[in-house]
């Protein structure tokens, strides 16, 4: 059998024969490793944080004008429908054809002999398709949304926003849920919220096309208002135009605000490049730790030094003791590292609230980094191991 | 069975002349490069055969521990041949140097050097891990030399367990775990007391009635006077030699 292989054998044994002094050597590696493991953990979750809070700050929401003076597509009544082909391209969460009504406007609810009762006021009245409330972020807080059936058979019924409601003193749909528009009767099929920031619309009545073309002579869309999963705002935004009008794209408009990715990417730049300095300074620290504790043992352990060369052992034999102990301590400071540092990122997600994001791969290369550590912070002190005369050794007892 | 006995093969081919001695040294000197420049051994002469039992004696600073590191190859001469069974043994690289005392020179220190943190039985069986003999084969090698030294009931104890002449009767059985031709002691018994210098010596000398060649250097005149042979150095120069080879 080869001595090497033995004498590898040898340094595992030897290290398990004194196991507290490997395990105050393995600090070293422990500590960098912790830090090591800990701030790339703790990193690539404030990374994830960042990432969503710029989710949510992105871009959205995508309106596409329909310019009549280019092309009359008001005078066309299909173009109401220009909306359901956004809705299928990929990315799009919702999209719906809107139009304001242009005449004059006036609400009134029930007319009973009542003089709190609120007075007829003017308002503004949208026209809209069946996914209006999904593609503006709003959401029904009584009663029910519209459907195309309504559309289709031209049914006098609104949803009505909640600031509205309020004003016109709509408490319950089932047991006043009836206005009147300009004297026309209309019923209050819904009353809709805003589900995050406040919406313009909470003061309007929104109602579908059908009977907006019918009752107030709203003959096409102005507008088709999309809302996008995050990041696809520009990608939708190129396509939209085509996908509403193949044959003449350019002659509708398009406005969304553009997304923050270079200050996204910028920040993840920054990020990164502290992650690599930290990383690197936290693996010199356990390094320097390693083969301080592994010089100390070296000028321990001379005489022991002296007697393996005296009985046989050759300057490779030494060698490798002091290389396979070192990388072993390594191996053990980066287990104990990587579990150490799993808690610290745990702890210090708990903390701030977020959510611990790391590769598990990052705890293997912990300990995979603690051992190639260990393996370089050995190179010196083995060197000076296999510089010890023996009989200089021996004779210094 | 005899572990390591032979010379290696590959030093044969080195062999200046067959001899029946077991060691020739002829003109040896040593020096230590300053400053101060130091004459540690002058051209020493002498020959040693199979089955001796000698000893080194001389004063403090005469050269004996120079001398020891020699014959021990731990060191090399300035000048001068030192031959081991007929190879020279100043052409030996350091690698060859090394295997050479592994397999020929058993070592017995006055400050016994057994490795702390590593039982009994493991400490013995250390010079045979060098010579790349299995695990299982070292520990009957160890215990078979324990026994022989009757420390067969202190196998798995550590040598912080055990007292002065326990410890320096399991430094002899690793000396004599690679069965060596040549055992060297330095002082062996100027850590003991009186009652297990009395044992060390014994067992040496059990040793030697067997047929074990002893080189032994040693301050006290009672442990030299038990060699059959003394070897005085005094001021690096071979003063005495009560058995001279002619």
């Amino acid at each position: 059998m080869k001595p090497t292989r033995l004498v590898l054998q040898d340094a595992v044994v030897s290290l398990l024969a004194r196991p507290g002094g490997a395990f105050l050597t393995a600090l070293g590696a422990t500590i960098g490793v912790t830090a090591l493991v800990a701030v790339v953990g703790l990193t690539t979750t404030a990374s994830a944080q960042i990432t969503k809070r710029f989710d949510s700050a992105a871009a959205t929401h995508i309106t596409v004008e329909l310019q009549k003076d280019k092309v009359d597509v008001t005078e066309d009544p299909a173009s109401w429908d220009a909306y359901r082909n956004v809705q299928h391209l990929n990315g799009v969460k919702a999209a719906t054809a809107v139009a304001k009504v242009e005449v004059p406007v006036t609400v009134a609810t029930i007319e009973v002999l009542d003089p709190v009762a609120p007075a007829e006021s003017e308002i503004s009245v949208i026209s809209a398709t069946e996914h209006f409330l999904e593609a503006e972020n709003l959401t029904i807080s009584q009663g029910r949304m519209f459907d195309a059936g309504h559309d289709d058979r031209g049914e006098a019924v609104v949803l009505v926003g909640q600031e509205l409601a309020s004003r016109l003193g709509i408490i319950s749909i089932e047991r006043n849920g009836i206005i009147f528009l300009n004297d026309r009767t209309f019923r209050v099929l819904g009353i809709f919220d805003a589900e995050g920031a406040p919406s313009e619309y909470l003061s309007s009545v929104v109602m579908p096309s059908g009977i907006a073309r019918g009752a107030f002579g709203v003959n096409g869309p102005r507008e088709v208002r999309i809302r996008t999963f995050p990041g696809a705002a520009r990608t939708i935004a190129n396509q939209a135009p085509v996908a509403i009008k193949p044959e003449a794209p350019e002659s509708l408009s398009v406005d969304y605000s553009a997304e923050p990715e270079a200050l996204r990417d910028q920040i993840g730049d920054d990020t990164e490049s502290l992650l690599i300095i930290v990383g690197v300074v936290c693996l010199l620290a356990g390094a320097v730790g390693i083969a301080n504790s592994m010089l100390v043992s070296v000028m321990e352990r001379t005489n022991e030094i002296g007697l393996r060369r005296a009985i046989g052992a050759r300057r490779a034999h030494v060698v490798t003791q002091f290389m396979a102990e070192s990388s072993a301590l390594g191996a053990l400071g980066g287990l104990m590292g990587s579990s150490l540092g799993a808690i610290v990122i745990v702890i210090g997600s708990a903390i701030q609230g977020w959510a611990p994001t790391a590769d598990p791969l990052l705890f293997v290369a912990g300990v995979v980094l603690g051992a190639v550590t260990g393996l370089f912070a050995g190179i010196y002190p083995a060197w000076r191991a296999t510089r010890i005369e023996p009989a200089d050794a021996l004779r210094a007892n | 069975m005899r572990l390591g006995r032979a010379v290696p093969p590959s030093a044969a081919p080195k062999a200046l002349e067959q001899s029946s001695a077991l060691i020739q040294l002829r003109k040896v000197c040593k020096n230590y490069v300053g400053p101060p420049s130091v004459q540690a051994l002058v051209d020493i002469d002498f020959e040693v055969r199979s089955g001796e039992y000698i000893s080194i004696v001389g004063p403090s600073g005469s050269g004996k521990s120079s001398l020891l590191n020699v014959l021990g190859l731990l060191d090399v001469p300035t000048s001068g041949q030192y031959l081991f069974n007929g190879t020279e043994t100043a052409v030996l690289s350091d690698k060859e140097r090394t295997e050479f005392r592994s397999r020929n020179l058993g070592f017995i220190f006055q400050a016994f050097h057994l490795v702390r943190y590593r039982t009994v039985l493991e400490n013995v069986a250390l010079p045979l891990m060098y010579q790349g003999i299995p695990w299982k084969a070292r520990m009957e090698a160890a215990r078979s030399k324990l026994e022989i030294v009757g420390l067969s009931h202190r196998y798995e104890a550590l040598p912080t367990r055990l007292s002065g002449g326990e410890l320096q009767r399991a430094a002899i059985a690793r000396a004599l775990v690679s069965e060596p031709p040549l055992l060297l002691c330095d002082e062996p018994t100027g850590n003991l007391d009186a009652a297990n210098s009395r044992a060390i010596l014994e067992s040496i000398d059990a040793l030697v009635e067997n047929g074990q060649t002893v080189m032994m250097i040693t301050h006290d005149r009672e442990v030299a006077e038990r060699a059959s042979r003394t070897i005085a150095i005094q001021d690096g120069r071979l003063a005495r030699d009560t058995g001279a080879i002619l």
